[in-house]
């Protein structure tokens, strides 16, 4: 009302001039719902209004356009040039390695490795020539990131060079950073981030006793974790920040990544018999503080938000499993359990909407 | 988006759009109306996370009838009824929603269970030859959850179950491809017609539903290798023209007046088509992106391409077609989008990146 009030009251008769209403400060609270003259057009709201009968179809698709929340007939040449520009990309860089990994006799292993090093030059040149920050630039190189790695896992088929697998997807994960370096796009960082997560992953389980101070597992878990949180701390200080409508995605896989682990890690914790990982419930309960305050308080994340509400979900069932299966009848505390999980979703949806309803100081 | 109009809606507000809309003759009201804006909707990751809260508290609640009712549970009719009655109760309490996330999330688990219940009675009833008829049965129960039931979220999960159960069903009877045709066709009908039942009070929301629960499926259901080790070149051809008919549709109702992009379209769809045919599930996840693309929808968007990529990891296990066959296919598919992007950018005006 507030905001209805001061916005509007007094240069139009259709809302009541209301200077003695006293405006709260509302950076920290839930906002009023404002009027709808004045209030930002939303892909919700239209529809709302369109079900109500205050658009019919033809002006709710026109309003959507107007809006920019849909396309219009002049942006679908720039949006099919992205589309078939990126699908090509990905389907030829894939069509590449389908086909070396045929291991077609009539192509001997120097015309092979002669393919797949054209491709990755190919790849790099289009990158250069066409911009490596430009669509077409980035769609070259992610293309060569797929390229490098097909080039990568031949020579060690090939070769028989003894390598193990983590030593491919190392390999590959360093020699993707120059092109990613060059791209500055959450996706190919996305494709970094994702060859990292295997090359520590299959490391693991063969490192030397140290780096298995937990258990095999659990120290897996441990720091596929770190890992993650890592890669989300730096990819939010340095990541890209282009508003692409993907610069988002990066932190967002980490983060997700690590609370994963963090929260398989934990499960696993409260389901062992002897609790004896004690790390697993420091490391979850830093992961839990970290992504609260980073993502409450240092930068409003919503999706993340839900899913660390999800996580505490499965982390309270779980807990009330183990408590309880010691005491009573199990029927009776499935129940109970049940009943805990729908209360505590229906709560962290109510405290997701409202911190969406906040107004951003 | 947006060339001339504005970029993300940010800066726009209702009175400044029912201007324009005025303007151009879409309403005779110059100025919005003075209501109070709507509530917005709980974005979709909310809904996700509700999802999972739902069915992780209705394996509880089948815990929970499994420990207390055992003879129910060991008596085939009687699990059947008991997760009909679930059901039941489900769409009982559903429907009474008013306000609030606690009784529609109570449904949602009821309703999970039940449906956990009916699944293994029939299951069990019909025996290990005709799970067929168990599919079609939880086909049955879905329709009429669907018709019963209120809340968005609790139907989109009840759509993905049906449908899925629906893919189940035709596959075991030799006609996997005849699900993917089907879908793909009600998905492209749904998104391709948005306009008229968003503005349709009466089945809006049901409608909603049904677009989202079924983008899910069309977009998931080519990924499990199960299903890829078994595909025919029939099953293949016929999941093909499915998802390049619902590509068709969709040009169509966004051209709004067919002319000679919507032709060069079709044509363009046709070569992507024969060149992808090896490869359908590419098409799967292209129908879906373009649908979000089209509704301006970005989840919707993203599922595509998830899709997509999801579907070319699980391809390369597939067994029935040699590497060869799969790699000359995405080849080809990929020179189709290249030819494609050079024609765009050579004859169509605007079409320069």
């Amino acid at each position: 009302l507030a905001h209805f009030c001061t916005r509007r009251g007094a240069e139009d008769d259709r809302y009541p001039t209301c200077a003695h209403i006293e405006i709260p400060d509302m950076t920290e609270h839930p906002a009023p719902r404002p009027g709808l003259p004045l209030s930002r057009v939303t892909r919700d709201s239209l529809d709302a209004l369109a079900v109500d009968g205050h658009l019919d179809a033809a002006a709710w698709r026109r309003a959507r356009e107007i809006a920019g929340l849909a396309p219009t007939n002049g942006d679908w040449p720039r949006i099919l040039q992205t589309l078939f520009t990126l699908g090509s990309a990905l389907l030829l860089a894939t069509a590449l390695v389908f086909f070396i990994a045929y291991n077609w006799t009539e192509m001997g292993r120097f015309a092979r490795l002669g393919l797949l090093e054209a491709a990755v030059v190919l790849c790099a040149a289009l990158a250069w020539w066409l911009q490596p920050r430009t669509l077409a630039g980035r769609a070259a190189t992610t293309a060569g990131i797929i390229a490098t790695g097909a080039l990568l896992a031949f020579i060690g088929q090939t070769y028989q060079t003894g390598a193990d697998p983590w030593q491919l997807f190392a390999a590959w994960t360093v020699l993707a950073l120059p092109w990613a370096l060059a791209a500055a796009w959450a996706p190919s960082w996305a494709i970094v981030l994702a060859t990292a997560n295997l090359a520590l992953g299959l490391y693991i389980g063969q490192a030397p006793e140290a780096l298995r101070w937990l258990g095999e597992y659990e120290a897996w878990l441990a720091e596929m974790t770190l890992l993650n949180v890592a890669a989300g701390a730096v990819a939010e200080k340095w990541g890209p920040k282009d508003r692409d409508g993907v610069y988002r995605l990066l932190p967002r896989l980490a983060m997700l990544a690590a609370l994963g682990f963090a929260t398989a890690g934990i499960v696993g914790f409260i389901l062992d018999k002897d609790l004896d990982a004690l790390a697993l419930p420091v490391v979850y309960a830093a992961v839990v503080a970290g992504m609260y305050w980073a993502y409450r308080r240092w930068r409003r994340d919503l999706l993340l938000l839900s899913a660390w509400a999800l996580s505490l979900i499965l982390v309270v069932a779980t807990a009330m499993v183990r408590v309880l299966d010691k005491i009573g009848d199990p029927a009776a505390w499935m129940m109970l359990i049940a009943a805990v999980v729908v209360g505590l979703s229906a709560w962290a949806a109510t405290w997701v909407r409202r911190i969406a309803r906040e107004v951003t100081p | 988006m947006g060339s001339q109009d504005r970029e993300g809606g940010d800066a726009m507000n209702y009175d400044e759009l029912y201007g324009q809309l005025a303007a151009e003759g879409y309403t005779t009201q110059r100025q919005a109306p003075p209501i109070a804006a709507p509530a917005e909707n709980a974005p979709w990751y909310t809904r996700v996370m509700l999802g999972f809260a739902g069915w992780i508290a209705g394996l509880f609640l089948v815990g929970f009838f499994a420990g207390s009712f055992v003879l129910l549970v060991k008596t085939l009719p009687a699990m059947l009824a008991l997760g009909l009655g679930l059901c039941a109760a489900a769409a009982f309490i559903d429907r009474r929603t008013r306000d609030g996330d606690v009784v529609p999330q109570l449904a949602l688990a009821i309703g999970m269970a039940g449906r956990t219940f009916f699944t293994m009675a029939v299951a069990e009833m019909v025996g290990g030859d005709d799970t067929h008829v168990a599919a079609w049965a939880i086909v049955g129960l879905e329709v009429a959850m669907f018709v019963a039931l209120r809340t968005p979220l609790h139907r989109v999960l009840g759509v993905m179950i049906g449908a899925s159960a629906l893919y189940y069903g035709l596959h075991r009877i030799g006609a996997a491809g005849a699900a993917s045709f089907v879908l793909a066709i009600v998905l492209a009908r749904l998104w391709g017609d948005e306009a008229r039942w968003r503005t349709n009070r009466h089945v809006h929301s049901a409608l909603g539903a049904l677009a989202w629960g079924l983008a899910i499926v069309v977009v998931a259901w080519p990924l499990p290798s199960f299903f890829l080790k078994e595909a025919t070149q029939a099953t293949r051809a016929l999941e093909t023209a499915g998802y390049a008919a619902g590509l068709m549709m969709l040009a169509f109702s966004m051209a709004r007046r067919p002319g000679n992009g919507t032709i060069a379209a079709v044509v363009a769809i046709g070569f992507l088509a024969l060149a992808a045919s090896r490869a359908p599930g590419v098409l799967a996840g292209t129908l879906v992106l373009v649908a979000g693309l089209a509704s301006g929808r970005h989840v919707l968007a993203a599922l595509g391409v998830i899709g997509i990529v999801g579907y070319l990891s699980v391809f390369y296990y597939q067994l029935d077609q040699t590497l060869l066959v799969k790699s000359a296919s995405l080849a080809a598919a990929g020179v189709v989008l290249l030819a494609a992007r050079f024609l765009v950018g050579r004859f169509v005006k605007g079409g320069k990146p």
